[in-house]
């Protein structure tokens, strides 16, 4: 028979046994070749116990970022935090609209014709909803800061956003994917949303460029702001990979598999750069720092209550990634956005 | 001094979710649990948020349980056979089937010997194991040996039942 216990073996193969358990253990066993089988033995059992366990646990799925979980929810099967929902809902809601706008011009209205009127044929771009220059050559579009949403993480009320947000999150996390949902209740959805708040939350706009992706563009009335951080970015100059390289002393971190549109620098701060990628119908910027460089920022643009709500905005989807900033502009299908962040991490 | 418990959120979600599913047995469920459990250390701010966590997430997982169980006329988490599913590509299917066998060979444990044992399984510590479950510390290594062994032992011995009936 064994001169060590069960119990004696595992916990020092668990590391829980204190310093003079392990001595006296260890002593015993340099002497003791049974026991030292039987310790073999027992590491075997534990290794075998925990890929069993190992066989009954849960896909791994990214975390929900911590400030959504503000207050506990009330009942209800959504696999999301109701805000996080209503934030996902967005990217879906412009992700399904412009999805429905590549595949089918004619016969889906925009938000800015359902703030308007009825549902009609696609139109041409609202010269005077286009707030900002473009100085690249790809579109891309910011995703709005939500009037009545303003300083608080807490969801929307239960109507409009909030039900077009669970509606979305659900069918997204139920089937692990997006379905090919058609846009109109998006469309539906924004018209309520912009019906109670009585005045036009989201103008839509296609940018009709000759490129190859298309974005919605999405703007809020306070459109300066976002056409001075949209400036801001794209008048960074553009550096070659090895540049970007040299700036944060390691390669920049990019999502695998979505082409890069640009690389750029940071004029403002020497050990940032920002990398511009195509992902489904928006462009994704990720800021980056050298490891030494501090916590990214954008600097001095949070004058404004509303630049300062899309900051926290912001900060809520750029908290899943831990040393990288990450902005969503334009569209963005669920799936992708939760592949993407799963992938940056 | 407390943690920060956001950091606890970022080291423990995962593992809550873990441990959580192993009572469900639905990972969308786990997660909505785990999420409600740290929503509600938010509003407790309890002084050992990753104790407090598992045993508030113990209970709820039996709150739920035992209401499931009062509401359904049907089992549709049947303990000892995997749902009939559709046709599904072979490899998820036997990874099914094999999450099945053990969660049957982990219903063959006594619940505090299953417990001790997902606990460890979730990251937990001797010390807080023995914390919440109310285990001398010295006999959780005892505990988590028999666990351990019944464990296997009770999946192997599915596995062959199943073959013998299948013949």
């Amino acid at each position: 028979m064994s001169h060590v216990d069960d119990g004696t073996l595992h916990t020092y193969l668990d590391g829980e046994a204190t310093a003079v358990e392990r001595e006296r253990l260890e002593a015993h066993l340099a002497g003791c070749a049974p026991c030292r089988a039987r310790l073999e033995e027992e590491r075997n059992l534990i290794e075998r116990a925990g890929r069993l366990l190992g066989l009954a646990a849960p896909p791994e799925r990214p975390a929900p970022s911590f400030h959504e979980l503000r207050r506990p929810r009330r009942g209800g099967r959504y696999g999301l935090p109701l805000a996080w929902a209503a934030t996902i809902a967005l990217a879906v809601g412009i992700g399904w609209y412009s999805r429905g706008l590549l595949r089918n011009r004619s016969a889906v209205p925009t938000p800015a014709q359902v703030a308007a009127e009825s549902p009609a044929a696609l139109a041409e771009p609202h010269a005077d909803d286009i707030a900002h220059d473009r100085t690249d050559s790809a579109p891309s579009g910011r995703i709005a800061p939500r009037r009545n949403q303003p300083s608080s993480p807490t969801p929307a009320p239960p109507s409009g956003p909030a039900a077009m947000a669970t509606g979305a999150a659900q069918a997204a996390d139920r089937t692990g994917r997006v379905e090919p949902a058609p846009p109109q209740p998006v469309a539906d959805a924004v018209g309520r949303l912009e019906a109670e708040s009585a005045r036009p939350v989201l103008r839509g706009v296609t940018a009709a460029a000759p490129t190859p992706s298309k974005a919605v563009v999405l703007t809020s009335p306070e459109a300066n702001i976002d056409a001075s951080i949209h400036r801001i970015t794209t008048s960074w100059p553009v550096i070659e990979p090895k540049r970007a390289r040299t700036v944060l002393g390691e390669d920049p971190a990019v999502i695998p598999g979505y082409p890069i549109q640009a690389l750029r620098r940071n004029p403002a701060v020497e050990s940032e750069i920002l990398v511009e990628q195509l992902v489904d119908s928006g462009v994704v910027l990720l800021y980056e720092r050298r490891s030494d460089g501090g916590p990214v920022e954008i600097g001095d643009l949070q004058r404004s209550p509303a630049a300062a709500a899309m900051r926290k905005t912001n900060e809520r989807l750029a908290r899943y990634v831990r040393s990288l900033r990450v902005e969503i502009v334009g569209g963005l299908s669920a799936d992708s956005l939760s592949t993407l962040l799963g992938l940056i991490r | 001094m407390p943690e920060d418990l956001a950091d606890v959120y970022r080291t423990t979600y995962a593992a809550l979710v873990r441990f959580l599913y192993r009572k469900v047995w639905d990972a969308e469920r786990a997660a909505d649990l785990a999420q409600e459990a740290f929503a509600r250390a938010v509003v407790h701010r309890p002084s050992n948020p990753r104790g407090w966590l598992f045993v508030v997430a113990a209970n709820m997982a039996r709150d739920e349980a035992r209401r499931e169980a009062r509401e359904r006329r049907h089992l549709t988490l049947l303990r000892n056979e995997p749902e009939p599913a559709a046709p599904q590509p072979d490899d998820r299917l036997s990874a099914e089937l094999e999450g099945a066998r053990v969660r049957k060979a982990l219903d063959d444990l006594t619940p505090r010997d299953r417990e001790v044992l997902l606990l460890w399984d979730a990251g937990q510590s001797y010390d807080e194991i023995a914390a919440q479950t109310g285990l001398a510390r010295g006999a959780v290594g005892t505990t988590l040996a028999r666990a351990r062994r019944r464990l296997v032992e009770a999946y192997e011995k599915g596995s062959e039942a199943e073959h013998v009936a299948r013949r």
